[in-house]
């Protein structure tokens, strides 16, 4: 070997050795570094979107039952205004607006009641209070507190006759018929039936009610009850979907 | 799972402004809406009953009442003046007249000439031939002659007691189911009576009780015929109209035939007594 390449191979050995000792050296402090962080010792190279791609979640809100609930000459104050005196075979109709404030669609409509008193009003599904329900695209309307109530474009039956019985408790939640949906800020009318099923009492010297000849009303008398009714109506999310875009 | 989770916090701060709830503790949201203040529904009552006075409350059964008050009523005297005709005869005590409308066994007779004027009275009638026989000859055979004769004043007593219907429902009350059982001797009976301005079911009228006197209109529910004591059937008329407005009363009246006498009344309502079923929004 010559010396001049001698003293090359010996300036290379001395590069060499030094880069290596460089090298451990960075390959240790990188080392260190990346161990705190991840299990690889690769480099990693990412590519991101300079603009946040935008992810808003839905809202699913049903608004609070709004009274009035009607236009025209007819104003009702909907479940706050009270019956009082209600006698077999009365109607009373309650008129409500519910709106589904939220940006998701709403299904599974369903109906629930609740009573914090237990009387044969919505104990009895035979005697006890009924409920019928009606819905309009728009505010029903009604000339007099007597007059049958109106829906401009009809009405649709949303519950035929139930016994408020049968509805008691989230589990007994009856569907609405035809599977009705809420579009994202849709108002719907509904019109509440409540019916007191007629039936013959007769009450002989303010004694014990009886039936027409004096024999046991089965389950006693209808007379004199108070309900406390908390109506509730349901709305689930409308089916997910799955989409490109 | 934390999208959903975001959601779930987003959708509840939303909910809960708004007094809906949310569940989410299924894969879907889910959404109620209620009212707030609980819708109050309550029926009412129909009751009546039978009692002395307004305040006293309902025992539940029937209330037995004895006419006391004594009411004593006498006719007063009513003349008819008739012409005798020929047919007079002395020996069968016997007149004969123009007419006879009006005349009735037991009618004194007066008039000149005439044996026992005033104290004379019709013993029979013969209707056919115009002819009436006294209880003594007449002592005349005079024709033309101007003969009166006049009723008998006769006094009767009856027994009468007030008392109260009570409307103790929540309704106004149109009509009633009344029964009344009486006991009295065969024959004799007790009266219920309204006192109305007009005929039945109209406005109550004062009854003056002392007097037992109405100011407006006597009106007879029923009367219960006697058949021995209490063997008669308690007689009943459903649907009769007495308005009575809730929490009100009104006054009959009781009115026996016979002293010692008492009446079982019985006052029933059905929903069919009061308003007609309603159909009404609000």
């Amino acid at each position: 070997m010559s010396p001049k390449l001698a003293a090359v191979k010996t300036s290379s050995a001395f590069s060499i050795f030094a880069l290596r000792t460089f090298s451990v050296a960075v390959a240790g402090t990188i080392g260190m570094a990346l161990v705190s962080t991840s299990a690889s010792a690769t480099l990693d190279a990412t590519s991101f979107n300079t603009t946040a791609q935008s992810i808003n979640s839905g809202t699913l809100i049903l608004d609070a039952p709004l009274y009035p609930a009607t236009g025209g000459t007819g104003s009702g104050a909907g479940f706050n205004t009270a019956v009082s005196g209600m006698k077999p075979g009365d109607v009373i109709h309650r008129f409500v607006t519910y709106k589904n404030s939220g940006t998701m669609a709403g299904q599974t409509l369903k109906l629930w009641i609740a009573d914090t008193a237990t009387t044969l009003l919505t104990t009895d599904a035979t005697n006890g209070l009924k409920v019928v329900v009606s819905k309009c695209a728009t505010a029903w309307t009604w000339a007099s507190p007597t007059a049958t109530a109106a829906c401009s474009g009809g009405a649709t039956s949303w519950l035929a006759t139930t016994a408020l019985s049968t509805i008691k408790t989230e589990a007994n939640a009856v569907s609405f018929a035809g599977s009705p949906t809420l579009a994202a800020n849709e108002t719907v009318y509904l019109k509440f039936d409540i019916q007191l099923p007629d039936r013959v009492e007769r009450r002989a010297n303010a004694g014990t009610p009886t039936d027409a000849v004096g024999g046991a009303l089965t389950g006693g008398t209808i007379q004199g009850l108070t309900a406390n009714i908390t109506w509730t109506l349901y709305e689930a999310q409308a089916t997910a979907s799955d989409t490109n875009a | 799972m934390k999208q959903q989770s975001v959601c779930a916090v987003i959708l509840m701060a939303t909910l809960s402004v708004i007094t809906s709830q949310a569940d989410f503790a299924f894969a879907i949201s889910q959404a109620v809406s209620q009212n707030s203040t609980a819708h109050v529904i309550s029926s009412g009552t129909w009751a009546a009953y039978a009692e002395d006075a307004s305040g006293n409350a309902p025992t539940g059964s029937a209330y037995t009442l004895t006419p006391s008050n004594t009411r004593t009523t006498c006719s007063s005297i009513t003349s008819y003046t008739k012409t005798t005709t020929s047919g007079w005869s002395n020996s069968n005590s016997r007149v004969t007249l123009n007419n006879i409308t009006s005349l009735v066994v037991g009618m004194t007779v007066s008039g000149t000439g005439i044996k026992n004027s005033g104290t004379n009275t019709i013993s029979a009638i013969d209707v056919g031939n115009r002819r009436v026989t006294l209880s003594a000859y007449p002592n005349t055979s005079s024709t033309g002659t101007t003969l009166t004769f006049s009723t008998v004043p006769v006094c009767v007593s009856s027994y009468d007691k007030f008392f109260s219907v009570i409307n103790s429902g929540s309704y106004d009350i149109a009509t009633l189911t009344i029964a009344n059982s009486v006991s009295t001797t065969s024959g004799n009976s007790i009266q219920l009576q309204s006192c109305n301005i007009g005929g039945a079911g109209t406005a109550s009228a004062a009854w003056d009780e002392p007097n037992g006197t109405c100011a407006g209109t006597i009106n007879v529910i029923m009367t219960t015929i006697g058949a021995g004591a209490g063997a008669n059937s308690p007689q009943s008329i459903s649907g009769y109209s007495l308005p009575i407005s809730s929490g009100g009363s009104v006054r009959l009246r009781a009115l026996s035939t016979q002293s010692g006498s008492s009446a079982t009344v019985s006052i029933a309502v059905l929903n069919s007594d009061i308003r007609s079923s309603q159909d009404t929004n609000a």
